[in-house]
């Protein structure tokens, strides 16, 4: 089956993102295809990758970084989101005229047209809220 | 043509809970992740969901990282992750109420 996940939630305030992670590895085990994530609201600031969490904590954008690379998983950052909270990649850095970037891949900047995509294309898709 | 929902705030916020409520129908099935596992030690919640012609579930890792295990009341099932991905293929769609 194909799914897609959908999240809202903040990275740092809610859970949302580290259920959703855990969703992701478990249907992946199971077999299924997972098309697209896509980080909307809050939850943009997971595909920072200056964030540097304490050691006893998990680093959720190293978490899904893995889990991407691992399966190759498209991960979609709502730009519109993104760029108002200073989530910022290196095109965007320089047509923004910013001093400095802070996602790369496989975290991609884009559009809610992918977020459509996906749910057309997918046969569930999951979302997990603030 | 059921619907899997999943529920993520504790009661306390009640006009989630009652949106959601509204929306179940026989056959549905509801998933309290997050702090909604909290709804499973609350016994008036839990009697009025008893109302309902659904399934009840929680994640296991919710229940445990709340103390909440041996404070439940019974008509929940507790899941793991792998049966949450079965769960949202059995149902024909998935809502996140949130």
């Amino acid at each position: 089956m194909i799914f897609s996940i959908l999240i809202y939630g903040s990275a740092h305030n809610s859970q949302s993102v580290h259920t959703a992670y855990r969703f992701a590895k478990s249907l992946l085990a199971a077999g299924h295809t997972l098309h697209r994530v896509f980080f909307y609201g809050e939850s943009v600031y997971t595909a920072s990758a200056l964030c540097a969490p304490p050691r006893d904590e998990q680093d959720i954008h190293q978490l899904w970084k893995s889990l991407a690379e691992t399966h190759q998983l498209d991960l979609v950052v709502c730009i519109a989101a993104a760029l108002k909270r200073g989530v910022i990649d290196q095109a965007e850095a320089q047509r923004h005229e910013k001093p400095a970037f802070n996602t790369h891949a496989p975290y991609e900047l884009s559009g809610l047209g992918q977020l459509s995509e996906a749910a057309i294309i997918s046969d569930r898709l999951v979302t997990f809220g603030a | 043509m059921s619907t899997l929902h999943t529920i993520n705030k504790s009661p306390s916020d009640n006009t989630l809970w009652q949106s959601c409520l509204a929306a179940l129908l026989p056959g549905d099935a509801l998933l309290m992740i997050e702090n909604a596992a909290y709804a499973a030690a609350q016994p008036s919640v839990m009697t009025q969901l008893q109302e309902y012609d659904i399934d009840i579930y929680l994640l296991s890792a919710d229940v445990d990282a709340r103390g909440l295990s041996g404070k439940l009341y019974t008509n929940a099932n507790i899941i793991d992750d792998q049966q949450f991905v079965t769960l949202a293929c059995q149902h024909t769609k998935v809502v996140s109420w949130f």
